[in-house]
């Protein structure tokens, strides 16, 4: 803040300002030069050799031939000179004051024209700002929804109102996030605490019941582990720390397929593999929780009787992966939605619903696509894409190596 | 008391009957809102313990519904989410009481006897009926100053006798609100129960039997 005697308070230097005095300095200009110009025309023509001797002459005050040098036309002569510079002067005089006054009064009424134009032609930014300032990350309802012609304003406020929604949609998804994590972590909670509390109050508690007690909590707490570690996954694939080294999807997923298969025969699941060299970059440990979700979720989802595929090759610059699997027929909106985080189709299955979100969200930290897809004859079939290693290395890795590499 | 507890997560609902069977307390359970919607229609319950977040129907349609049809029902919401703008919105949706898990289970406990007691809104918090004191809370019956050892039904039925306050209770309200829906309803449990209660109350007789149509307290 200035101090001093000349401290005057000047408004604030805004665009509606600025926009006025320019208008204003803008018509003062091209006023000044027009009038200038026009000035310049009068005094030019006031000059000019006009007939006034012929008007003389048919008054009959000087004589119809030459002009005389002396006698009293040669007077008239000289009179109707000085007179006629008199008025020219006085005349030109006039004009100029005239045209000042003029000049500074059309200014004035320019100046108040650009500041209410301005200030219109300003209004949809005062909206924006308006709405810009009520929002907060408790309130993202808010739009703007700027009326009008698809001009510069409402491309700005369409733009504005675009990120809102995304970011209403990204806070959303937070809060509905952290809204099933606390549900998650409470209801374990709650049932140890309910068991010990109940068992506790209960004097003629037997040994036996105390030993249920104790196998009831610790089932409990393995629902945490189990909880925890795949929020922690989530956490991590999300934040993928960029160590990354060439992968065979291929080797990754025969791996899997093998530590799942005497599953999938209690499950009575056919599992079919046709794997193709897949060579990617990536995270392994990452890759490898990637694939053994799917096959998990394959033979978790599916029916006695069912199948399970899984097969992996490179197209072009790409790699897929396919696991696809039979099962109940699942509602395709439904599906879309599984990668979500704590997204269960069938609560009484078990689990927490974060399975497909980790495969996502690796997919996504390795830069690929997923697809998920409904069949109308049942099960699931996901498609992922990722990035093929540059320059493919034709090395065959023995598969006991790749197994001892992916299991490092 | 009957209580009926709607909860999807078996171990939690199953730790919470054994734990209110032990309070004396007749305990029915369903896994989801649909069933527990159903129950609450036939069987006139005194609270209803709902989980928020039921499959099926969502907690907060069976909290409506219950509300709307059996006002007389006691509603607490159990739920895992436990900020307050759940504790506002679950009770004005219609529950009369609101417990975040996780919870103190004798927090429950005296939550569901408050329940029960805002049921009958001039009931007090212990019965007394001549020369018998019955404390709810408490779980405990006394005849002019003398305790009573009462098991758990048979505490039942002569807390519902003595809510009637005299009127006749017929032997099927009363398997309805001391039994829980595992109980065969052509039992004679309630004459039995009866039988031993008039025993250990001794005399002069307190409880009398209405030819054809239940019993009362004189």
């Amino acid at each position: 803040m200035r101090i001093g005697p000349a401290s005057i308070r000047l408004p604030a230097p805004t665009i509606r300002l600025r926009l006025t005095l320019l208008y204003g300095l803008v018509f003062l200009v091209t006023g000044a030069v027009l009038l200038t110009i026009g000035y310049e025309l009068v005094r030019h023509n006031l000059n000019g050799t006009s007939d006034y001797r012929n008007e003389l002459r048919k008054l009959g005050l000087i004589p119809p031939s030459r002009p005389p040098a002396f006698g009293p036309g040669a007077a008239y002569s000289r009179i109707a000179d000085a007179v006629r510079a008199q008025l020219r002067s006085d005349a030109l005089h006039r004009l100029l004051i005239e045209y000042v006054v003029a000049l500074g009064a059309m200014t004035m009424v320019s100046v108040a024209a650009g500041w209410l134009l301005a200030g219109r032609a300003l209004r949809p930014l005062r909206d924006i700002t308006a709405t810009a300032r009520r929002v907060s990350g408790e309130n993202l309802g808010e739009r703007i929804s700027l009326k009008g012609p698809a001009d510069e304003l409402k491309q700005l406020a369409d733009t504005f109102d675009g990120m809102l929604g995304r970011l209403d949609g990204a806070f959303a998804s937070q809060r509905h996030f952290v809204a099933n994590a606390s549900h998650e972590l409470r209801t374990p909670l709650a049932i140890m605490r309910t068991e010990v509390d109940v068992s506790l109050a209960d004097p003629d508690a037997s040994v036996e019941d105390l030993r249920q007690m104790g196998d009831a909590v610790r089932e409990t707490v393995d629902r945490c582990e189990r909880l925890i570690e795949g929020l922690l996954m989530l956490a991590r694939s999300e934040a993928a720390t960029g160590r990354e080294e060439p992968a065979d999807l291929a080797a990754l997923a025969a791996d899997c397929i093998t530590d799942l298969r005497a599953r999938a025969r209690e499950a009575g699941v056919e599992v079919r593999d046709a794997l193709e060299q897949a060579w990617t970059r990536g995270e392994p440990a990452l890759l490898e929780r990637m694939i053994a979700n799917l096959v998990d979720n394959g033979i978790q989802h599916n029916e006695p009787g069912g199948y399970l595929q899984v097969s992996t090759r490179t197209v072009g610059a790409r790699v897929q992966l396919i696991v696809s699997n039979g099962g109940p027929v699942i509602d395709p909106d439904d599906a879309d939605k599984l990668t979500e985080p704590f997204r269960r189709l069938d609560r009484a299955a078990g689990g927490f619903g974060l399975g497909l979100s980790i495969v996502r969200s690796v997919v996504v930290a390795h830069g690929g696509t997923i697809e998920i897809w409904a069949p109308d004859t049942g099960g699931l079939e996901v498609r992922i894409e990722l990035a093929a290693l540059p320059r493919v290395s034709v090395t065959v890795v023995p598969k006991k190596t790749a197994r001892a590499l992916t299991q490092s | 008391m009957r209580v009926l507890i709607a909860e999807d997560e078996s171990r939690l609902a199953e730790a919470i009957a054994r734990g209110l069977r032990r309070e004396g307390m007749a305990v029915d359970l369903a896994p989801d809102g649909t069933d527990a919607l159903v129950k609450a229609r036939v069987v006139r319950y005194d609270v209803l313990v709902l989980d928020r977040d039921l499959p099926g129907l969502h907690g907060d349609d069976v909290c409506k519904a219950v509300r709307g049809e059996r006002p007389e029902t006691g509603i607490l919401m159990l739920t895992a989410a436990g900020a307050l703008e759940d504790l506002v919105e679950g009770l004005s949706l219609g529950a009369d009481d609101y417990l975040p898990k996780p919870f103190r289970f004798a927090e429950l406990v005296a939550r569901i006897h408050a329940l029960a007691r805002r049921a009958t809104p001039s009931r007090p918090p212990v019965l007394t009926r001549g020369d018998i004191e019955l404390d709810p809370a408490r779980r405990l019956v006394s005849r002019t100053g003398q305790p009573v050892e009462l098991t758990r039904k048979e505490f039942g039925v002569l807390e519902v006798l003595m809510d009637a306050d005299g009127a006749t209770v017929s032997a099927e309200e009363l398997l309805e609100r001391v039994w829980d829906e595992h109980t065969d309803p052509f039992t004679n449990v309630v004459r039995m129960t009866i039988m031993t209660l008039r025993r250990k109350l001794g005399d002069p007789p307190v409880v009398e039997t209405v030819i054809g149509v239940g019993y009362r307290m004189t």
